[in-house]
């Protein structure tokens, strides 16, 4: 819905049109990639099922709270004072005037991670195109299949793919177009009718590839001791000795950080489109809760015992150390392969993938829209194509410069979000103040909150994040920017990379300064 | 963690009651938002 330009808050925002669409969409924007793959891996690395209990104390103590809060700031920031994206929203916060540009994380760190998210969403396509026509059929070990995947992206050159970069640039293309079309069509008829249609089918997908391996039983009678229950030994049967290191922990505590799409700016986007005394504390509890169970029950019960059944253990091992995108990538097609029905089941995995995916970067792109539009007055459809042509340029190094990738995804993608929730917790609790947030917190509640959770945001989530933050910051920041263990030939790309890092951040900073000037001679702050 | 024999009973036990747990509180959402008057409308 768009807006004269004269007075940005002069006519309703969207709202959602059912809470369904609002669940479905928020379960959409937290359920991605990591669920599938990520999740799986951590916790077969860090103690098995002993994993899980700094992952529930995380979640308790971490996940929950942050998500109330980022509900409460969006709803407190789009019912009261008419703003999608943080900037504005954090200055609803408090008085200070700089306040505001502490939300400048609420825009950078969507954009960035949209930009490659949406590459490697596009991989997903590509890849459900592929098994379903064939196209890698007779790669049988991991070598080859990393070799299809390296050539497909352009980094290698092969067979399969003569035109190097072509075929991955046409996928970026289609998946970036795929999302420029929903965001288009606006929150009610792009977000949420896409939520209404993806998020089902995604739980289909995911419910039938987990029946299939739960059936699996011994695929290779000439070794027994690769089955499914080897792999759901591998992933629950617990080591306690990995409780006494942190490791662990923090990679619990990482775990729920990313898989709630915590500390984006997209939780509070989609929340600042209810009403004043809407629930938030149900509505917000039911998305985590559909997060947690296409994580543990459906994301734990695919990848890793279906790669164990089929590789052993000891190579499932070195393919969880290689990391997500081998297992993906390069494992899960070669077992499908093995299947009988395989086509179709490489379809639907990567199928699976491709929804996680489009769900989560749709969500990504609204805060970038909605502050165009509130800010600046643009018409929805105008907002989408600026937002739209920022992510085709910025995505032009991700594709044919091979480190940026990791560079953005490290900065944005974990430290940026870190530092954002961590911002936001102290704002929220401490400049807000915890009565004031409390009461938006539980105003118009459909679940009554045990009052442990008033404290618990006040000074353990707080804590929880800066242990987080001062953790990756030590252990990976401060190595990586001093380019530790990075080729001499990448450096140059990274410090490129970086420069257009702090570039975008400073015109996201100026652009926050601007549009409150404009706010100001309008007399609308 | 012993990772030849299969699912261990400790680890069939997390699985249950990890399984369960989600499981349970999710229904209890969903229960609870049929029960209650949806306002986003």
């Amino acid at each position: 819905m768009s807006r004269p330009r004269s007075d940005p808050l002069a006519l309703p925002r969207e709202a959602w049109a059912s809470r369904l669409g609002l669940i479905l969409a928020m379960a959409g924007n937290a359920i991605g990639l990591g669920n599938f793959l990520r999740f799986p891996v951590q916790a077969a690395r860090n103690g098995g099922g002993a994993f899980l209990i700094p992952y529930f104390v995380a979640l308790l103590l971490l996940g929950i709270p942050l998500m109330w809060v980022e509900w409460a700031i969006g709803r407190h920031g789009g019912s009261r004072h008419g703003h999608g994206s943080t900037p504005g929203m954090f200055q609803a916060l408090g008085r200070s005037r700089a306040i505001k540009y502490l939300g400048v994380l609420g825009l950078f760190n969507p954009l960035v991670v949209l930009v490659y998210y949406t590459y490697i969403e596009s991989w997903t396509l590509a890849y459900a195109v592929f098994s379903a026509t064939g196209r890698y059929s007779g790669l049988t070990t991991r070598e080859e299949m990393g070799r299809f995947l390296t050539s497909f992206q352009g980094w290698s050159e092969s067979l399969h793919f003569p035109n190097g970069i072509e075929t991955a640039y046409v996928f970026m293309l289609l998946t970036l177009g795929l999302n420029v079309l929903i965001i288009y069509r606006g929150l009610v008829g792009g977000i949420e009718r896409l939520a209404k249609i993806a998020m089902p089918l995604l739980f289909v997908f995911a419910t039938v590839l987990a029946l299939r391996v739960l059936t699996l039983g011994v695929p290779d009678p000439s070794h027994p001791e690769r089955s499914v229950s080897a792999g759901f030994g591998y992933l629950w049967n617990p080591d306690f000795s990995k409780l006494s290191d942190s490791t662990a922990w923090l990679a619990a505590a990482g775990q729920i950080f990313f898989t709630l799409s915590l500390g984006m700016g997209t939780i509070h986007c989609y929340a600042s489109y209810l009403k004043r005394n809407d629930d938030l504390a149900l509505t917000g509890l039911t998305t985590s809760m559909t997060n947690e169970f296409a994580e543990v029950i459906l994301g734990g019960s695919i990848a890793i015992p279906i790669a164990v059944a089929f590789f052993g253990i000891p190579e499932t091992r070195a393919i969880a150390a290689a990391g997500t995108y081998d297992l993906g990538f390069q494992s899960m097609p070669i077992i499908f392969q093995r299947l009988p029905l395989g086509h179709l089941f490489g379809a639907l995995w990567f199928g699976l993938l491709f929804f996680a995916g489009i769900t989560s970067s749709v969500a990504m792109a609204q805060p970038l829209v909605a502050f165009l539009q509130e800010e600046f007055g643009f018409a929805r459809r105008r907002a989408v194509l600026v937002v739209s042509a920022g992510v085709f340029v910025l995505i032009q190094p991700v594709v044919f410069l091979r480190p940026v990738l990791g560079e953005m995804d490290f900065w944005c993608g974990t430290i940026g979000l870190a530092l954002f929730a961590l911002i936001e917790s102290i704002l929220f609790a401490w400049v807000f103040g915890i009565d004031r947030g409390w009461e938006e917190i539980t105003r118009g509640a459909d679940l009554r909150i045990p009052r442990v959770f008033r404290h618990v945001i006040r000074f353990v989530t707080p804590l929880y994040l800066l242990f987080l933050f001062g953790f990756w910051t030590k252990q990976d920041a401060l190595p990586l920017l001093r380019m530790e263990g990075v080729a001499a030939a990448d450096r140059p790309t990274i410090m490129m990379t970086r420069l257009l890092l702090l570039a975008l951040l400073g015109l996201f900073l100026l652009l926050i300064g601007h549009a409150w000037r404009r706010r100001t001679a309008r007399g609308t702050t | 963690m012993n990772q030849t024999i299969g699912l261990s009973a400790a680890g069939l036990l997390f699985l249950l009651l990890a399984w369960g747990g989600i499981a349970g509180v999710t229904a209890y959402c969903f229960y609870r938002l049929l029960k209650t008057r949806d306002r986003t409308r």
